[in-house]
């Protein structure tokens, strides 16, 4: 290659900058950006000229860097709850006595408490203060959390209870010392074919039970499937929540919360979904655990809906060549875009 | 900044739909820029709030002979080309004036009537405050639309000097990431500013 033309032309490095590429064409730029200087140059070209790049560093050196101070999550939390009697828990929810905080979503914060008139731990997941609820809203929630607690199933975190405190609604949930798929995968990276196999069955036989119930749950990522620590189990959370809390946020500011990384095409695009569109998010699920990334990514959210509606992930098999052929014919299938060439039921997905 | 909410709305609703967000992003660039070249012209913190309020009220009611001109261009391009040339008039005029009589010491008046070419000179301290202000703006656009991490790689490569090299190690990214992080940002940064000067709107 001769050392001062690029290998990738004006236009192609373009659509690179501008993330119009599809997935494979995308990581072959980035891969071939890591040793190839003539190519970084020229992309520099593509993206300003000289004088801009200098102007870039003239006037934007007083700007503050992208650290700002982060509240302390703790004192937030002590905030939102009522004291409790005893010095050793951070607070108190109703009758249950918080304490420590697990994690922290997009719509609201999960807190490990200590329900003592039956004395076991409980989950608690808190819905952060935008989803403040009114009346009727607040009834749908508590409608909507005694559907999926009616769902009985191994593969399902149970829920033992819905209410609210000030104002702000919170599921109480069986307590799973676990890790999520989510934090699995950053810990260990892609799962093998085995164990992809099992999750993936366990959570469609989860998904099953919900969909026989008529409950879709419009929120299936490696984030709402706990790994349980001493057996091998995986269990599904968050049933039907995303559409409550949605609903609930639009109400508030307009916008939709949460990562679209793992919705249908049918989801991204607002239109009515049913439980093939859990099958897609499995599916898209499954490539994750796969591949240790979600299969439609960029750098926002609109980036990642088109994406979802118009591209084709890049093959599983490009990026992780021991997973099995069959394993990943039955990703692909459940990735479909239009609903109807998905499986029929998370019922047959547990089958095959 | 100076905040001035009162006359942001009042300016918004006589504005017509078309030019609205022209002129939400027109505010959020000039006011910083009017108000540290008024600074920089030695003015006090008070009159430095009055002189910008003054000079976008005054562009303002410019806004409203914009339709008649076909020749004026786009209405980005002409509103900054008004806005610059009004804002260099009343800043200088202000600055001489009170310095005039507000000390009573005729040197920084003498000073100012003996520069060469005052208007020039004035003009590039405002494009400096121009630049500055567009750039800011630009940047926390940008940086909303990105992930953290791409905004981190920009601003230690583009804007601290660091090599990609050292930046990747810090940010435990690949050298090709930071090459694409930084460039994807800087053509943000410019098709904010392309936008925001007159080239076509809607999203780049």
């Amino acid at each position: 290659m001769a050392p001062s033309t690029p290998c990738f032309d004006h236009e192609l490095l373009h659509s690179y900058l501008t993330e119009e590429l599809d997935e494979s064409h995308e990581d072959r730029v980035q891969e071939h950006l890591e040793n190839c200087s003539v190519c970084r140059k020229a992309l520099e070209e593509v993206a300003g000229s000289s004088e801009l790049w200098s102007e870039v560093r003239a006037h934007m050196a007083d700007i503050p860097s992208a650290e700002e101070s982060a509240p302390d999550e703790m004192l937030e939390l002590v905030a939102l709850l009522d004291r409790s009697d005893d010095p050793h828990k951070l607070g108190r929810i109703g009758s249950y006595e918080i304490c420590g905080l697990i994690g922290r979503g997009t719509t609201g914060l999960v807190l490990k408490a200590l329900e003592s008139r039956l004395n076991r731990f409980v989950a608690i997941k808190l819905m952060s203060p935008a989803y403040q609820v009114n009346g009727s809203a607040r009834r749908r929630f508590e409608r909507e959390g005694r559907a999926v607690a009616a769902v009985s199933h191994e593969h399902v975190v149970p829920i033992h209870a819905v209410d609210d405190h000030r104002g702000l609604p919170y599921i109480v949930m069986k307590y799973i010392p676990g890790l999520s798929l989510a934090q699995r995968i950053e810990r260990d990276g892609p799962l093998d074919s085995y164990e992809v196999a099992r999750v993936g069955l366990q959570v469609a036989q989860g998904l099953a039970a919900a969909h026989g119930q008529g409950i879709v749950h419009r929120d299936v990522k490696p984030a709402n499937v706990i790994l349980e620590d001493t057996v091998e189990r995986a269990m599904v959370t968050d049933f039907g929540l995303a559409r409550v809390a949605d609903e609930a946020s639009m109400t508030h500011s307009g916008t939709i919360s949460g990562t679209p990384h793992y919705m249908s095409p049918e989801q991204a695009r607002g239109d009515l979904v049913d439980s093939r569109s859990d099958l897609f998010s499995l599916g898209s699920l499954l490539y994750a655990a796969c591949t240790g990334r979600p299969p439609f990514r960029a750098e926002n959210v609109f980036g990642v809906i088109h994406r979802v509606c118009k591209t084709e992930a890049r093959s599983i098999r490009d990026i992780n060549p021991a997973i099995d052929p069959i394993l990943v014919a039955l990703i692909e299938k459940l990735m479909a875009k239009p609903p109807q060439e998905r499986f029929s039921s998370a019922e047959t997905v547990g089958e095959a | 900044m100076p905040d001035i909410p009162q006359t942001r709305q009042s300016l918004l609703l006589e504005l017509g739909r078309k030019s609205e967000s022209a002129w939400v992003e027109f505010l959020q660039v000039y006011e910083g820029a009017i108000f540290r070249m008024c600074r920089s012209k030695g003015l006090q913190d008070a009159d430095a709030q009055d002189v910008t309020q003054e000079v976008l009220a005054a562009v303002h009611a410019r806004v409203a002979t914009w339709d008649s001109d076909p020749d004026q261009g786009s209405f980005r391009g002409w509103l900054m080309r008004v806005a610059r040339n009004i804002s260099i008039d009343s800043v200088t005029n202000r600055a001489r004036r009170s310095a005039g009589h507000g000390s009573g010491d005729s040197r920084v008046e003498q000073m100012l009537n003996e520069a060469p070419d005052p208007w020039q000179e004035d003009g590039s301290i405002f494009d400096l405050e121009y630049s500055r202000s567009m750039f800011a703006w630009a940047g926390e656009a940008v940086r909303g639309e990105v992930r953290s991490t791409t905004w981190k790689a920009f601003q230690l490569t583009s804007v601290q000097g660091l090599s990609a090299e050292d930046a990747a190690a810090q940010l435990g990214l690949t050298v090709g990431s930071v090459y694409t992080a930084k460039c994807r940002v800087v053509a943000r940064i410019r098709a904010k500013i392309i936008q925001l000067e007159g080239g076509p709107s809607g999203p780049a």
